[in-house]
């Protein structure tokens, strides 16, 4: 589904931007995996060689391939949760709003929308080492209400993101003064 | 947005064939198991 489709893209609003989370804040998670599975294969070469007599037993063999099983499916659906979360989180910036797209585990999903011209503040911060080399924070965005404020998460160029839309704040302005009149009383 | 669909797919593809192998060859190792064969799960015998 392409992402006009997805936040009913209006005919005169053009989308500036797609943002996801930077791929690179993905890596711990599959580094992750990998060690979740590897884990019982050197479990399995450790225990084999501290008590070899132990897999002969047919019944502890079965019950080890049993939890091995269990264990495997369980590590392939929490490193595709994660995945969701990672892959599904998105932010879309157009000229008349932000769209903020966050998925929480398999079947949770949330949808918050703001208008630009109500954006007071926006902030990014780029934190750590990693952070700093790849070029990835977060962009906090403030508005009068106290109840939507929108995060976009470990974007890359945060602070590139934050000047434009700071930017398109002050020209979705122009077009808003009467709802920012209204709102002022 | 083609190149996030790819993953997304490659991903998905990836897990599922995971859990198929991993469902696959747990039966094919558990399959030789005489299930009607009683264990012993406690033997007071142990402990003596």
């Amino acid at each position: 589904m392409s992402v006009s489709k997805v936040i009913k893209q209006k005919s005169y609003e053009k989308i500036i931007f797609v943002l996801h989370r930077h791929p690179f804040t993905f890596i711990p998670v599959v580094l992750l995996f990998i060690v979740l599975l590897l884990t019982p294969v050197a479990l399995y070469f450790m225990i084999n060689s501290l008590y070899p007599q132990l897999f002969l037993n047919t019944e502890i063999k079965t019950t080890f391939i049993l939890f091995g099983s269990v264990y495997y499916l369980s590590t392939y659906l929490f490193f595709y949760v994660r995945f969701l979360d990672f892959y599904l989180d998105m932010w879309i910036v157009t000229n008349d709003r932000i769209v903020d797209i966050e998925q929480h585990g398999l079947f949770h999903r949330e949808i918050t929308e703001l208008d630009l011209y109500r954006i007071q503040d926006a902030t990014a911060t780029v934190q750590g080492f990693f952070a700093t080399i790849f070029q990835y924070g977060d962009v906090f965005i403030k508005t009068a209400s106290s109840n939507t404020n929108i995060i976009f998460k470990n974007v890359h160029r945060p602070n590139h993101v934050r000047e434009q839309l700071i930017k398109l704040a002050d020209e979705d302005r122009k077009y808003h003064m009467q709802d920012i009149k209204l709102d002022m009383n | 947005m083609s190149s996030i669909n790819f993953t997304s797919f490659s991903v998905t593809f990836i897990m599922l064939a995971l859990t198929m192998l991993t469902l696959y060859y747990t039966w094919q190792v558990v399959a030789q198991v005489d299930w009607s064969q009683s264990i012993v799960l406690l033997d007071i015998n142990w402990f003596k």
